[in-house]
């Protein structure tokens, strides 16, 4: 056997090779997917904050549990949950009320007492608070307030009771700076809230950031004080193997504590289960991915081995006849052959699994995060023996057709023409692969099946496409022959008669279609990753800002960039709930230049651009004019109503009566944004009368004129209606000139009150006539600089309640306002496919701050520039919070299951080219004798040996253009119905934007073309090998 | 004429005897079938050395392969020795090739395998043999036997053609077969390489009582074998013996005329067989009651 190994060095040394890429196909999977599981782990691990991963224990104190400190929380862990985690950290916390100052309004905070808090801050003034009423308060309070160490401030006591009502006074002893340390801040952020305005019910209160105390100050008065307890994680106790295991015992937290211990219904959470489920999409993504490109690989890789066995026992069918001649059975003489044969192909399935493993390290070295472990799992080695098994397969089909022949039969040397028809083989593949196709289209299609479709496809069409070339070449051979066309006469001859056609040109056609499918499929992910990472960020880079005020921010950036081509602030402001619809404000002009194309139809941007109509700014001491109205009461109610009901009384009051006047009230918004009314008229009832307007403006600093406010203020009445008219609007005596029609917006009665009304009709010079209709408490008519119903472009489903052309949202200054749909759109840049667009000049003419849940950003079309425009944002006194970048974000999408997964596909795609390519050599050195000694037969016949050469060549090149092109279009075909099997992305939910998966033209005739050279290469280079060969005492050879 | 050549007239008690009965082959090709044989007769006697002459095509390679159990007749019997091979079992015929026959090929490379030695090839055919329960020589003595012990362990690429000859034959010999057939085992060689293969062949079936039948259109290698058949058109049309040549009566009665015969008688003519003075003699139509 070994002699008989020897003998064929060239051909054994194939075969070793391809056994070995065989076991490397399979063995690799499974490890490569081992290694994206880990490196999947680590990944989520490790970009997860330590407060995700930790588990908190919380309660509050109540009537059942007064006095409770956090350490009690501790008996509400089992053990076998706490031994995942590190020494938790108490936290004891309670809301408070201070007045910061004298005549000021209670700020809202929080008292907090931590576990070694004071080691994790930096002590500015004074010292740790050591006694029960003891704190420590920001230094930034400290100095905004003016509070010096020993000041006492109280707050009222949190409380159950309804009827007591305690107080606590706190001592200030010191001041503090948080020192961030995320593994024991967690989630708790004490800082922050100085220097902010929070909206308290219907006013807005200078923030107070968090008082620091000890867990004593936290008295039984306290009594609905919050208890935390945080373990964090300890990261390096999770594995692949344990995953599971974590993830029923962290089911079960709670379910288990020893009876007395901990608080009752003290809530256990943790964001662990949605990490580990996030692995679990990620690992069975990965078991999509892989397999779906290594079976197409191993499919072939076995296709390939069948064949070269097929071609390596029909060159030793003399041997088996020999040894039938000598009286072995046909077992024994298949034994033979199938025993050298196996023997050979056992040399390379080792070598597989060292080249599997060395190429699992490499892939560890250099393209999976660092810290994946070396492993091989037991499963890999079952893979190797899988390998050997479909190898062992692969010859025993390759014996039996020998096995089958008599002995007469092996002894002739031409073995019997092969049917031309259809075989078994050919219709099995096609009706698979017309089934698996019909399958994918149809979306009905799983498992196994929709796996090796792909490659089903291109060997069926292989198959097909071989069976027709030889009639065609045939044909073809004769129409040369006419035509006296010698040279091609002899290629299309020769393809017709060389039994390597049909083994070529399907090999070659199942490897260029998984070239292809796997480089489309890289190309298809890297493409939606790209533009998932573009929707992510907006565009190519984002200064995310310390600023909360648009107006100042777009100034600043305008005197960055004049032109707005290079920077554009952007405001994003959500809501409470995050699956409400948030708001984005793009400076329309410069969207298109600063951010990425939107994905769908382009944007219509015109439609949101801002009023021409100029802010209207207010500046002095009163609100001057004259008034004339006449009103009615449509209905006359005549209820006789109790004496002295009125409303506070207001300066100036015009006609006193005993119904409730109407109010006349001018809106304004302050410059920190606040929408303010201010009266300046009370008008009677109903009547008719004018008087002159006098009312304060109360805007030291300025305000902008919001519009005009009409209120009914006594409730007995259900509708007012009749005229107002207002003359010589404007402050200390100067009119405004704001009466033109153009001025102000069209009324917009609200769905409550649709016969509500304040509209303008015409009248005389600088006259605002206005006829009105009030059935509610108030009508209002704003100015036309910023639209009442403000225009934007809307992803995702009209907001409750409202309707495409009019519907509740955010505004920047955190107020609601009304906008409307110009445009529906899937997707917008960071809010994804929920939110609303809307142009940032306009709603920054309402001035305001940006609320808690807003960011103001600062959007960079060039990345090379976004140092420089930090660095100037900067040196103008905006801080910069955190810097993104779409590369950053393709880069985390680039390390995403599924990215790692497709990454398979350049191996695969390679594999195949290299597979098929040793088909191709295989096909010729096993068949060069007989191809030879044909062409020295022709030869001597007197056709020239030039041109016997040529053709050989040609029959090469011909054979793998064929191939080529048919795995072209199977690659194609393959890659249209089955790249939806691809899971590009972690989430399970609707993929924003939507998946872009049509073929892309570049990857598949770029892959094609690049297979067929190195295919093309190697069968001339083989060609010229065997054309050499060719001499006339080939004639004479008989093995 | 050497010894070796001369007839072999005694019965060997190592040979086989060989014989047919109305053997009839047909090879079925697409659209028609071709006769190969068609109704031979022939007894080959345990020990004798009997070469199958004839033009080509005419069915030689097809009696030498259904002596050597390799096809089934078509219609007839062939018997070797006590074997009835047309009735055999695949697996019967199996261990008839391993034990009773030996087989050269034509072209002494297609009966070896390249990658051994000429010993080794011996030794793996005797395998066979040994598991058919036949005993089997020495490997040495074969290469003995047939001349070639000097360059037993010499790669096969390294003979000269009449010593891969001998190898192939030894190859066939390797189970001490009781029936030797061999397929012009002498073409291709040169005379000296010929003569050394013919001295073998006498000697296998000098020594060992082998029934050796040869397939050879050399009348010269003809020249040298005691007892030759040619065969015509699928039938035994005559024989040679001792330089002597005979035309053959077949069992239903028949008697191919000799070529030369077949002038004076062309297909068709008209004849009447007559006993004239005690000789039996072919008369034409029209010559009177008169032999010719």
């Amino acid at each position: 056997m070994w002699a008989a190994i020897r003998y064929r060095r060239a051909q054994a040394v194939v075969l070793v090779l391809l056994a070995a890429l065989v076991a490397t196909c399979a063995v690799f999977a499974p490890l490569y997917q081992r290694a994206l599981e880990q490196s999947l782990l680590r990944s989520s691990i490790s970009s997860a904050s330590v407060a995700d991963t930790a588990l908190v224990v919380r309660a509050g104190r109540g009537t059942a549990n007064p006095v409770f400190g956090p350490s009690a929380l501790s008996g509400n862990v089992p053990g076998s949950v706490r031994v995942l985690y590190g020494a938790p950290v108490g936290q004891l916390a309670d809301s408070i009320n201070i007045v910061p100052r004298a005549g000021l309004k209670p700020s809202p905070g929080d008292l907090v007492a931590r576990d070694q808090v004071c080691q994790h801050l930096k002590i500015t003034t004074g010292t740790c608070p050591r006694v029960p009423g003891e704190i420590l308060v920001s230094a930034k309070d400290l100095a905004a307030w003016q509070w010096p160490v020993g000041t006492k401030l109280t707050t009222p006591v949190p409380s159950i009771s309804q009827t007591e009502r305690p107080t606590a006074t706190l001592k200030v002893v010191g001041a503090y700076e948080v020192v961030p340390d995320a593994a024991y801040w967690q989630r708790t952020q004490l800082d922050g809230k100085s220097g902010t305005l929070i909206t308290v019910g219907l006013e807005q209160v200078p923030g107070i950031d968090d008082f620091v105390t000890t867990e004593a100050t936290f008295t039984r008065d306290w009594s609905v004080a919050q208890a935390t307890l945080t373990f964090p994680l300890k990261r390096d106790l999770f594995t692949l193997g344990n995953l599971q295991q974590i993830s029923d015992v962290l089911a079960a937290k709670g379910g288990d504590r020893s009876a007395g211990e901990g608080i009752d219904g003290a809530l256990v959470e943790t964001q662990l289960p949605t990490i580990i489920d996030g692995i679990r999409v990620g690992q069975h993504q990965l078991r999509v991915i892989v397999p779906l490109l290594m079976a197409q690989l191993g499919l072939l890789a076995a296709a390939i081995l069948l064949l070269v066995a097929q071609a390596a026992v029909e060159q030793r069918r003399p041997e088996v006849a020999l040894a039938r001649l000598r009286g072995r059975s046909r077992e024994g003489a298949g034994r033979i052959v199938m025993g050298e044969l196996a023997a050979t192909v056992a040399i390379g399935l080792p070598i597989g699994f060292a080249l599997a493993l060395l190429l699992t390290t490499l892939v560890r070295w250099f393209l999976l995060p660092d810290g994946v472990p070396f492993e091989v799992p037991w499963y890999s080695v079952v893979a190797l023996a899988a390998s050997a098994v479909v190898c062992a397969v692969a010859i025993w089909l390759a014996a039996r057709p020998v096995q089958r022949l008599t002995v007469s039969a092996l002894l002739r040397r031409v073995s019997r023409e092969r049917a031309r028809a259809f075989g078994i083989v050919d219709i099995l593949a096609v009706a698979l692969a017309v089934f698996g196709l019909i399958g994918l289209a149809t979306g009905s299609l799983e498992g196994p099946l929709a796996l090796v479709t792909p490659t089903l496809v291109a060997l069926a069409a292989g198959l097909v496409a071989s069976r027709l070339a030889v009639p065609v070449a045939g044909a073809s051979g004769r129409a040369n022959l006419r035509r006296g066309r010698i040279g091609p006469a002899l290629t299309a001859f020769g393809l017709e008669r060389r039994p390597t056609l049909r083994k070529v040109v399907t090999v070659v056609s199942v490897a260029v279609a998984l070239t292809v499918f796997a480089a489309n499929a890289l190309v298809v992910g890297d493409r939606n990753w790209q533009a998932r990472a573009e929707v992510q960020t907006g565009a190519p880079a984002v200064i995310d800002t310390d600023s909360r005020n648009p107006t100042s921010l777009l100034a600043t950036v305008r005197a960055i960039d004049p032109t707005g081509t290079l920077a554009s602030p952007v405001a994003i402001v959500r809501q409470a709930d995050r699956s409400s619809t948030a708001t984005m404000a793009v400076v329309t002009k410069d969207f298109e230049e600063t951010s990425f194309a939107p994905p769908g139809e382009p944007y219509r941007l015109g439609a949101l651009a801002p009023p021409d109509i100029a802010p209207v700014q207010l500046s002095g001491s009163r609100v001057t004019g004259r008034l004339a109205w006449d009103l009615t009461i449509p209905g006359d109610d005549s209820t006789p109503r109790p004496a002295g009901q009125s409303g506070a009384p207001v300066s100036p009051t015009i006609g006193p009566g005993s119904e409730e006047p109407n109010e006349l009230r001018v809106s304004v918004t302050s410059p920190t944004g606040q929408r303010l009314t201010r009266l300046i008229a009370q008008i009677p009832l109903r009547g008719k009368g004018s008087a002159e307007l006098n009312g304060l403006l109360l805007c030291p600093d300025g305000c902008r004129l919001d519009g005009l406010e009409f209120r009914k203020t006594d409730e007995q009445v259900s509708q007012v209606s009749g005229t107002l008219s207002i003359t010589g609007l404007g402050i200390d005596g100067k009119s405004l000139g704001i009466s033109a029609p153009n001025q102000w917006n069209p009324f917009v009665a609200p769905p409550t009150s649709t016969s509500d009304k304040l509209e303008q009709v015409p009248a005389g010079a600088d006259t605002l006539a206005l006829e009105l209709n009030s059935t509610g408490f108030a009508v209002a008519l704003s100015h036309a600089d910023v639209p009442a119903v403000v225009p934007g472009l809307l992803a995702g489903p009209v907001p409750p309640g409202g309707t495409a052309q009019g519907f509740d949202a955010i505004g920047l200054n955190g107020a609601p306002m009304v906008a409307a749909a110009q445009q529906t759109v899937d997707t917008l840049p960071v809010l994804g496919s929920q939110g609303v667009l809307v142009d940032y000049e306009t709603l920054a003419r309402l001035g305001g701050r940006l609320p808690d849940a807003g960011t103001l950003s600062v959007w960079v079309a060039d990345p090379a520039e976004a140092d420089s425009v930090a660095t100037q944002l900067q040196a103008q006194g905006v801080g910069v919070l955190a810097r993104h970048s779409t590369a950053a974000a393709k880069d985390r999408l680039d390390e995403s299951a599924s990215a790692w997964g497709l990454r398979l596909a350049v191996f695969t795609g390679g594999m195949g080219v290299l597979l098929a390519a040793l088909v191709v050599l295989v096909m010729t050195v096993t068949g060069w004798r007989v191809v030879a000694r044909d062409l020295a037969a022709l030869h001597m016949s007197g056709v020239p040996l030039k041109e016997l050469r040529r053709s050989l060549v040609r029959e090469q090149v011909v054979l793998v253009l064929v191939g080529t092109v048919v795995g072209v279009v199977c690659g194609a075909v393959s890659s249209w119905v089955a790249m939806p099997l691809v899971p590009l992305f972690d989430s399970a939910a609707d993929p924003v934007p939507a998946l872009e998966l049509a073929p892309d033209a570049l990857a598949i005739v770029g892959s094609a073309v690049g297979a067929a050279l190195v295919l093309v290469a190697v069968g001339w280079l083989a060609a010229v090998g065997a054309g050499r060969r060719i001499t006339l005492r080939r004639i004479r050879e008989s093995l | 004429m050497s010894t070796d050549s001369r007839v072999t007239a005694t019965t060997r008690a190592g040979g086989l005897r060989v014989s047919t009965r109305g053997l009839v082959h047909i090879y079925r090709a697409e659209g028609h079938d071709v006769a190969a044989l068609s109704g031979v007769d022939l007894t080959v006697h345990p020990g004798e050395v009997v070469g199958l002459l004839g033009p080509s095509g005419a069915g030689k390679s097809t009696l030498l392969t259904l002596f050597g159990g390799l096809m089934r007749p078509s219609a007839g019997r062939v018997l070797v020795g006590e074997h009835e091979l047309s009735t055999m079992t695949e697996a019967d015929l199996d261990r008839f090739r391993a034990a009773e026959v030996g087989l050269v090929l034509q072209g002494a490379a297609r009966n070896l395998l390249p990658y051994l030695t000429a010993r080794q090839n011996v030794e793996f055919a005797q395998r066979s043999a040994r598991r058919a329960g036949r005993e089997v020589p020495p490997p040495g003595e074969v290469m003995e036997l047939v001349g070639l012990d000097h360059a037993a362990t010499a790669p096969l690429d390294s003979l000269p053609p009449g010593q891969l000859q001998l190898a192939a034959l030894a190859v066939a010999l390797a189970s001490r077969p009781g029936l030797l057939l061999g397929d012009e085992p002498t073409s291709q060689l040169h005379h000296s390489s010929r003569d050394l293969v013919l001295d073998t062949l006498h000697r296998v079936n000098r020594e060992w009582g082998t029934t050796v039948v040869v397939v050879t259109h050399d009348p010269e290698v003809a020249a040298r074998l005691p007892r030759t058949v040619t065969i015509r058109d699928g039938r035994v049309g005559g024989e040679g013996r001792s330089g002597e040549a005979y035309a053959v009566v077949s069992a239903d009665g028949s008697l191919p005329l000799p070529p030369a015969a077949v002038d004076a008688f062309p297909p068709g003519a008209l004849v009447r067989v007559a006993e004239v003075d005690g000789v039996w003699t072919l008369i034409p139509q029209g010559r009177g009651e008169t032999g010719g």
